[in-house]
């Protein structure tokens, strides 16, 4: 094969954010393959400097939109770290009913915004409704239910405000968390039908050497508490991030490149599932069983079973909190600030979220550093893009080869707002 | 018929994005829709933002007044659209490539429109204050003609009554 293929996504669509995906296939062989996100960095870190705790748990809600209490999950914890703040049960169980919430809303929108069309070969979701419009509707009942879940405790689904250093700023009334508790019921008969339904979509074969990366507990499905664990035996107290893990600036981009030992890696709900799959509680695994996918072959197209039975999972974990909600006059425990360094690290909807502060003794940030998911994957996407068009075929037409980039792009939900903290595909073929 | 009318304001809080929620805001406060405000039958909402979360809170409402801050016009020029064809041809950058205009159309699709849209699309220029009396006066024009809007809503009410 002789001819050169240049193709340039300048916006990559169905993404948050924005980057451009750039393709360079000389004599059959890829030349070049940049993911390059061009949104101007939003330098957040800098911003949370000299500010209150309060305040950081409020500004970094607003970094991402669809992940708002990921940031405010990790930045509580190490700044709670930090200060030596011991969370009551009532408000361990809350941040974990929070954060189910979240998963639930962000994982149903990527799965039938996002990802669904490109399985059924529609141009939007919009599309897919006309066909689809059942599961569509299901789709976004199952989305709000999980903004729901976080508007009972942020008072808000988007940027939410209710969580305080300690714990809440206030505690659900019993009506509230009955009337959620029972609409959970519901929702996860809608679950159940979604993973049931799933596996008749002819999804693609994408195999990867995949090095799995996520927190791990001892006990349960891990989502806030744990130490970093990998597929390849990494176990590492979440202070100790960067001896391993490293943030590289890459000239194309504006988000940087996070590689363990110099190498990719995956975060995610994919990645979690290989790690923690048996943490599970027996009824989501009993339920995964029936449909009755082997999940450990490495198909990066999989994340969107993945993402289904994490969100059954957590409208399962939700219920059952719900289930034991009792009303509490003292949503937050009183603390003292203290100087010194915190650690937090959470599992967003797609992927590991580290954060580090420095606090001075009167509680304002000295330092933040922030490393989100999308920065962890980039990598990864890279290497997932350069051996997938390889087996797709380098010789195929240029709109098949730009479809089907986005495709495997879009799988890992990237939020390149976040990252910077999608896609326009630039190809040349020569 | 489910009589259920909802006035939205949508927006974000920067940029001038947030004129629809002023608009909702002089909405609540005009004089001349206290009588329409007072029937439990009319809200006034105010929405961050709002992408798919749209849907489920015009499921139950048989005319929705949508308002939100546009670009392209003159500040505080005011467009006027019922037909659902406006959103095919407004392409906002919003997260996801979900915004307002994304949301009505799968809305559409969903069948799930109410029997009545209309849109109220007040343009803006994101990096330049908007002058309050200017801006007193668009909303003075949109509450009048909001009136005529509710007023013409319970003419047809009423014929399908009899």
């Amino acid at each position: 094969m002789s001819k050169t293929i240049s193709i340039r996504v300048p916006a990559i669509t169905r993404v948050e954010g924005e980057g451009a995906l750039d393709l360079d296939i000389v004599a059959g062989n890829i030349e070049t393959l940049r993911l390059r996100i061009y949104e101007p960095p939003r330098v957040f870190e800098k911003f949370l400097q000299g500010r209150d705790s309060q305040q950081v748990l409020d500004m970094v809600a607003r970094i991402c939109g669809i992940c708002p209490v990921a940031y405010q999950m990790s930045a509580a914890q190490a700044i709670e770290n930090c200060f030596g703040v011991k969370l009551s049960p009532w408000a361990k169980a809350m941040r974990r009913l929070l954060y189910c919430g979240e998963w639930i809303e962000s994982h149903s929108l990527h799965m039938h915004l996002l990802a669904l069309p490109d399985f059924f070969g529609y141009d939007s979701a919009i599309e897919m409704a006309k066909i689809y419009p059942q599961e569509v509707t299901r789709g976004m009942q199952l989305q709000a239910l999980g903004n729901d879940i976080v508007a009972l405790l942020g008072k808000r689904s988007v940027h939410p405000v209710g969580v305080a250093i300690g714990g809440f700023h206030h505690a659900p009334t019993l009506d509230n968390v009955n009337t959620l508790r029972q609409r959970l019921e519901g929702g996860l008969e809608q679950a159940e039908a979604l993973l049931n339904w799933l596996p008749e979509i002819n999804l693609p074969e994408d195999h990867q050497v995949l090095n799995c990366v996520a927190i791990s507990q001892a006990e349960g499905y891990a989502m806030i508490d744990g130490d970093i664990v990998s597929s390849q035996g990494l176990n590492l107290p979440q202070a100790q991030f960067y001896e391993h893990f490293k943030e590289e600036q890459v000239p194309y981009s504006t988000a940087k490149h996070c590689l363990l030992d110099g190498k990719p890696y995956l975060v995610g709900p994919l990645a979690r599932l290989h790690l923690n799959y048996d943490d599970l509680p027996q009824p989501v695994k009993d339920v995964w069983q029936k449909v009755g996918i082997d999940l450990s072959t490495d198909n990066m197209f999989h994340s969107i079973y993945a993402r289904a039975i994490e969100m059954y999972f957590a409208l399962y974990e939700a219920h059952r909190i719900l289930s034991a909600y009792e009303y509490t006059e003292h949503p937050a425990e009183k603390f003292v600030p203290k100087a010194g360094v915190g650690y937090g690290c959470t599992e967003a909807p797609r992927g590991m979220l580290w954060h580090r502060y420095e606090m001075a003794a009167d509680g304002t940030v000295i330092e933040a550093d922030i490393v989100p998911p999308t920065s962890q994957n980039q990598a990864q996407i890279e290497a997932n893009l350069y051996s997938a068009l390889q087996k797709f075929g380098l010789d195929r037409e240029e709109n098949d080869i730009r479809l089907h980039s986005e495709m495997v792009i879009r799988n890992y939900d990237p939020c390149i707002s976040c990252s910077t903290h999608f896609l326009n595909v630039n190809m040349k073929r020569r | 018929m489910n009589q259920l009318i909802k006035l939205i304001g949508v927006g974000s809080p920067q940029l001038n994005d947030d004129i629809g929620w002023q608009i909702a805001d002089s909405c609540r406060q005009a004089s001349i829709l206290q009588p329409y405000l007072k029937q439990k039958h009319i809200q006034v909402i105010t929405l961050d933002r709002p992408g798919t979360r749209l849907l489920p809170l015009i499921a139950d409402a048989s005319m929705v007044i949508l308002f939100d801050a546009v670009i392209g016009e003159e500040p505080l020029t005011v467009i006027r659209a019922e037909d659902i064809a406006i959103y095919h041809q407004t392409e906002l950058l919003s997260t996801h490539g979900f915004g307002l205009a994304e949301t009505m159309r799968l809305a559409q699709a969903l069948n799930q429109l109410p029997e009545k849209v209309i849109f109220y699309g007040i343009s803006v220029d994101p990096w330049q204050a908007l002058p309050a009396g200017d801006f007193q006066n668009a909303a003075q024009k949109i509450i009048d003609q909001v009136v005529i809007d509710l007023k013409q809503i319970e003419i047809t009410a009423n014929v399908n009554n009899h």
